[in-house]
């Protein structure tokens, strides 16, 4: 766990600075099936190869963020704020006022 | 009942290190621990810590804009993202300050007064970089004076503000929680690289407010 | 041996200061500037401990820390590397692995049992009858391992230092010094590691100094950092390289590497090759330039290069008589040695040391026999790649250096020098200066004329010198022959590895543990490949060293283990807590007093009189903007919309499986802001959660994580209103301050928030204020308190308060699957909201309805059933207990235990077990103690 994370606040700093948030998820809300909520709980894609994730700069400005990292490598090649371009709203509540 | 007076976590870690305690804005602040000369040396020549917690400090979250700041005034502005700014003022600033950003923030902002929920310690001296080699794996060199980050200081987060005065300083601002553990720990390195706690008349003297 | 050569400039010893060291009880002469190995060869010791596994007799090999044979135990550490270690006045050196000494090893007959115990033999001896690996293996495993391990305590914690810098050269010999000096000249911040205390490697023994002396002096004025005696032992993802060093850890990050790691000379392999008086040129070198030491007067050197002829030139110069073996058939006498060409080493005779070598051309039978008591083997020499392929380098074998070069290097890192196949010293040195220069340029450090430069030093890189012709392998002859010195493992050993199935260089080395040893394959890499490949019936250029993995080097656990550091946290009130004679706990990682008293005298207190806690430790988060509301509902199954501004509400917040993660209570002290606790343990785990989900959902509103901010004190007890009115003017009566109510007013002169809630069950208040005035509230109430008889309580006493109640602790009673159904808190759950965090899980878990259910029981007091006892029926388990406690005011012991639904009823007969006790218990769902909660409403 020594390789670099790009803040998009702070620039590079050592991932220990940071917490892992998880794979992005598609939060399955009110309405949905019993298959989509266990799937939603338990089951993530897990792939070997570039994957979308949180990370909060626990140790630095304390932000969430995504990143896109390649799971085998490590490698990270681009990490921003959530909202930003292309949109990400995987976990919106569905049915929220 | 007694007026209350505030006192730093670090307190009577300092008073068993033969501190001299002022009262200041009612404060108790370590003003210096037997030598204000010898601490002075330190802080020239190799390194010194000193507990700054009683500073006042001001949280601002949420859409910050120019306007709260300008209407906080002249005070050292810890600007750590867009939406995030820590405000840190001489001790009893505080109020004034958070009177002012209140009322200039609006709803999509927050001040709040967070003079409690930090200890600080400010390291200062030539040896501050061995110092930071110690206690940090983040790199003191991307940090410019007059600027602030967050990075973890033995091991616990830390708000980080560089105030160089001819000396280079680093103001460390941790969760009150930690303070005495950080206080150890940083004075442990500090000591270890030939130099010790400094009192507020000796950092003072040299320059900071 | 014994006795020093005449002085010479250069040397490394310092005649003018001698000193003794303590060498197994005798005193021993060395000078200042003396290894502990040199100061014992000049003193006559030839023999410096005894080999692993069969315990055959070792003198020096190497003299730079590549080999094991002269690990000796100093000063009470086990296993240090006597031929690099600098002597000291007065340190206590004794040599390993043998008793009663090494002089005389009773394990020495051993070495006439090898054929029992070839590679992996505890896997097959001893095996039948099956009582016999029983009785064996215990005396296997005392034999196994090298030195005694010091029962002192050892206290000296390690410094771990982090450096950062642009470029960072690994290894400190001529080629390292070349490119740290250009990168630093340069302009970028370089760092440069050497593990030796002087820099200059390979040319630390060569008898002119010309060209280490002028490129120390550039380095030192090029301004880069050189850390001397730092050992590089990984290299990890960053990058990120660590070394030992320093007195601790060095772990640095850069952002370009230069690997000048060299070189390590190779023994050759034939029958008793691991004899004392075997040694390596690179130590012949040393012993006479550096430390004027003579390691033998009749010496034998194998060579088929300029090394060996230098080496030999040396040991004339210093008086020895020397023959030189050239494996090529070409070479002729040179400079009046006496030369045997075309020729090989077939053996080696001798038993405490060497006596004779057997010398022929490569596979004759038989060769003449030349008496001696040296073998210099010179210029066989092995890259040391492992730290450079731990950056993800590729190697390739290369046919001129008869070894795997780096061929595919990532895009910030180089190699230079002997590690890269400069087999000639100016090619090192242009290798290094190129790669500084590079390293430089890249990181934006160009000075002008770089780029000249460059295109020079290019071409003067590519030189490589002559190619290596490597001894062949020796097919018969008496005597073992070694591949691998720190293992004893042989080349018959690996040969009948292979057949037997174990064919790959992988394989080979985790069934024989060649190369597992403290040389990491260091001094036996290549003999290892070559004979795995002809075993195997492959090319050596087809059979690839093992994957490298740190550490390349040994490290101490102390240094890895580092400062040892735990971050604590106390509340602002601690030193007071200490003063009263508080008995301190860990929760979590904050200390807190577990008691003052003593629990039962403290719970008494609160029930009859007044108490006080300090609770500064709980979770505190300030939620506030126009969507405040709309962030409580959906974080909490609860609704917040309708609480009034001062009131309290106590809320319990799932994730989406319906599982509870916290509880706490929420206030609404404004209309669009909110003050929020939560249980102490959680809240770091609940800022992710919560600022998590905020991230995601962008609601207008801003939470701020106040925990240290506030302290926290809970008054309690029946006369506790009393006390509040001593404190502050405001009025205190029920009707102004009601329950589950949240005023603001001042107590001791200081603003605070005071909610009535009551955790532990009595007439209470829990004082929220700003935590710098921590000593000053909680005087004023000790104080205040005092006419009253009121006392401080701590955890344990509150732990028996509110288990009297059967308030849960979440975490404590709840676990990871226990849904608000099951606790009874279905109540709070507000189904018709539109979403929250769990609606959807909950509507599948309201419908099943609960499977087992979190019910209260009594039993009697003769036995305190422990946290997780079991609740069984028909000697089946059924469910857990989950707290208990003996309870005063019940008059028995209670607690909280798991059991199935059904048995959810009051009087319910249950039966607890915990190891052999048992006892009987009745469920009981109403609180044991004021079941309908009259004392906190008064």
């Amino acid at each position: 766990m020594t390789f670099l994370i790009t803040c998009p606040n702070c620039g590079p700093r050592e991932a220990l600075e940071f917490s892992y948030g998880g794979e992005i998820t598609r939060r399955a809300g009110p309405g949905s099936s019993s298959a989509e909520l266990t799937g939603y709980l338990f089951f993530r894609e897990n792939a070997n190869g570039w994957q979308t994730e949180w990370w909060l700069h626990r140790d630095g400005c304390r932000m969430w963020f995504l990143a896109e990292r390649h799971t085998f490598t490590n490698e990270i090649r681009r990490t921003y704020p959530p909202g930003s371009e292309p949109p990400v709203d995987a976990q919106a509540p569905e049915g929220a006022a | 009942m007694i007026a209350a007076t505030r006192r730093s976590p670090i307190a009577r870690l300092s008073a068993s290190l033969g501190a001299s305690v002022e009262t200041e804005a009612g404060w108790e602040i370590a003003a210096h621990y037997g030598d204000e000369a010898a601490e002075r040396a330190l802080l020239r020549d190799l390194v010194a810590v000193a507990d700054v917690t009683p500073r006042g400090k001001i949280d601002l979250r949420g859409e910050i804009d120019g306007g709260v700041l300008t209407a906080a005034g002249e005070v050292l502005t810890a600007r750590m993202w867009d939406g995030w700014a820590l405000l840190l003022t001489e001790p009893g600033g505080e109020e004034a300050v958070l009177d002012r950003a209140d009322a200039a923030a609006g709803p999509r902002a927050m001040a709040t007064d967070v003079t409690h929920l930090f200890a600080g310690l400010a390291l200062a001296g030539p040896k501050l970089e061995d110092a930071l080699a110690r206690l940090t794996s983040w790199d003191p060199s991307t940090l410019a004076p007059g600027s602030a980050t967050g990075a973890s200081i033995g091991d616990v987060r830390a708000v980080l503000v560089r105030r160089d005065i001819g000396i280079p300083v680093l103001e460390a601002y941790v969760a009150t929680e930690f303070a005495r553990y950080a206080w150890e720990t940083v004075l442990g390195v500090v000591r270890r690289l030939g130099g010790g706690p400094a009192g507020w008349r000796a950092l003072r003297a040299e320059g900071w407010s | 041996m014994s006795g020093r050569l005449p002085a010479r400039p250069g040397e490394a010893i310092d005649r003018g200061r001698p000193l003794t060291i303590d060498f197994e009880g005798r005193r021993a002469p060395a000078f200042e500037g003396d290894t502990v190995g040199s100061a014992l060869a000049a003193a006559g010791v030839t023999i410096t401990g005894r080999s692993f596994k069969y315990h055959r007799p070792r003198g020096l090999m190497c003299m730079t820390g590549a080999c094991p044979n002269c690990l000796m135990q100093i000063d009470g550490i086990p296993n240090v590397r006597s031929c690099t270690e600098p002597v000291r006045e007065g340190m206590r050196v004794e040599r390993q692995n043998a008793w009663p000494s090494v002089d005389r090893d009773v394990h020495g007959v051993l070495d006439s049992f090898s054929f029992m115990m070839p590679p992996g033999f505890y896997y097959k001896v001893f095996q039948r009858p099956r009582w016999a690996w029983s009785k064996v293996e215990p005396i296997i495993r005392k034999q196994a391992g090298l030195g005694k391990v010091p029962r002192t305590e050892d206290h000296e914690p390690r410094e771990v230092v982090n450096l950062h810098a642009d470029v960072a050269v690994i290894g400190g010999g001529l080629a390292g010094l070349a490119a740290a000096a250009e990168a630093a000249a340069a302009g970028a911040s370089t760092v440069l590691l050497e593990q030796r205390r002087e820099a200059g490697g390979r040319a630390l023994g060569s008898a002119d100094d010309v060209d280490r002396a002028r490129l120390v002096a550039e380095a030192e004025a090029s301004g880069a950092r050189i850390l001397l005696g730092t050992a590089a032992f990984g290299v990890f993802d960053g990058p990120v390289v660590a070394a030992v060093g320093g007195g601790g850890l060095q772990r640095i990050r850069a952002r370009h590497l230069v690997f000048a790691t060299g070189a390590v000379e190779q023994p050759a392999v034939f029958p008793n090759n691991d004899l004392p008086g075997v040694m390596l040129s690179s130590a012949v070198e040393l012993l006479v330039n550096r430390f004027r030491v003579l390691p033998g007067r009749r010496a034998v050197v194998l060579t088929s290069n300029q090394d060996g002829y230098r080496a030999a030139r040396t040991l004339r110069d210093a008086g020895a008589d020397v023959f030189v073996v050239d494996l090529r058939a070409g070479a002729g006498s040179a400079d009046g040695l006496r030369v045997i060409p075309g020729s090989t080493i077939l053996s080696a005779k001798g038993r405490r040391g060497v006596t004779a070598v057997s010398v022929g051309a490569p596979g004759s039978a038989t060769g003449q026999s030349i008496p001696c008591d040296l073998v210099v083997l010179a210029g066989f020499s092995a890259p040391s790649t492992n730290l450079l392929a731990m950056t993800g380098a590729k190697l390739g074998f290369d046919d001129d250096a008869q070894a795997f070069l780096p061929v595919e290097l990532p895009p910030d890192v180089h190699a230079v020098g002997a590690v890269a196949g400069a087999r000639t010293v100016q090619g090192a040195i242009a290798q290094g200066r190129l790669a500084g220069l590079e390293a430089a340029a890249a990181v934006g450090q160009e000075p002008p004329g770089a780029a000249g430069r460059m295109e020079v030093l290019r071409a003067q890189a590519a030189e490589r010198g002559d190619p290596v012709v490597l001894p062949p392998e020796v097919a018969t002859g008496e005597g073992k022959q070694f591949a691998c010195l720190c293992m004893d493992v042989t080349s018959k050993e690996l040969k009948a590895a292979a057949a037997e199935g174990f064919d790959s260089m992988e394989l080979l080395k985790r069934y024989t543990t060649v190369s597992m040893g403290p040389c990491q394959g260091k001094a036996c890499m290549l003999s290892a490949q070559r004979l795995c490949a002809r075993a195997a019936g492959s090319s050596f250029a087809e059979t690839r060293p093992t994957t490298a993995r740190p550490p390349w080097t040994p490290v101490e656990l102390g240094a890895l283990a580092g400062w040892r550091r735990t971050p604590r946290k106390e509340t602002t009130i601690h030193d007071l807590h200490a003063d009263s004679g508080a008995t301190f706990m860990w929760a979590g990682d904050w200390r807190r007093p577990h008691h003052f008293a003593t629990p039962e005298q403290e719970v008494e207190a609160v029930r009859h009189r007044v108490g006080v806690i300090d609770v500064s430790t709980l979770g505190k988060f300030r939620v506030k903007g126009p969507e405040a509301v709309e962030l409580l509902e959906r974080l909490y199954p609860n609704r917040f919309g309708d609480l009034a501004v001062g009131r309290v509400r106590y809320g319990a917040m799932l994730n989406d499986e319906g599982v509870i993660l916290d509880d706490g209570a929420v206030c609404r002290v404004g209309d669009d802001e909110f003050f929020v606790t939560v249980t102490t343990g959680n809240t770091a785990a609940l800022e992710r959660w919560i600022t998590w989900w905020l991230a995601d959902w962008r609601l207008d509103v801003r939470v701020l994580n106040v925990t240290g901010a506030f302290a926290a004190l809970n008054l309690a007890g029946p006369d506790s209103r009393k006390v509040m009115s001593v404190l502050t003017d405001a009025d205190v009566s029920s009707e102004a301050v009601k329950y589950m109510s949240a005023s603001s007013f001042e107590v001791a002169g200081v603003p605070s928030l005071v909610l009535r809630i009551g955790f532990v069950g009595e007439l209470g208040y829990e004082i929220h204020f700003p935590s710098m005035y921590g000593e000053h509230v909680w005087r004023a109430v000790m104080e205040a308190g005092r006419p009253f008889g009121i006392v401080p309580f701590g955890l344990e006493a509150q732990r028996v308060l509110r288990l009297e109640k059967q308030h849960i602790l979440v975490g404590q009673d709840t676990d990871a699957e226990s849904d608000p159904f099951e606790v009874g808190l279905g109540w709070m759950v507000k189904a018709d909201k539109p979403d929250f965090l769990g609606r959807r899980a909950l509507e599948d878990l309201a419908e099943a309805g609960p499977k087992e259910r979190l019910v209260g029981f009594t039993c009697d007091p003769s036995w305190l059933p422990p946290e997780g006892a079991s609740v069984v029926h028909e000697g089946v388990w059924v469910g857990r207990v989950t707290s208990a406690r003996r309870s005063a005011a019940a008059r028995s012991v209670v607690g909280l235990a798991w059991v199935p639904a059904g048995w959810a009823e009051d009087d319910t007969e249950i039966e607890i077990q915990f190891g052999g006790a048992h006892a009987k218990a009745k469920v009981a769902l109403k609180p044991f103690y004021d079941p309908e909660g009259a004392r906190l409403r008064s």
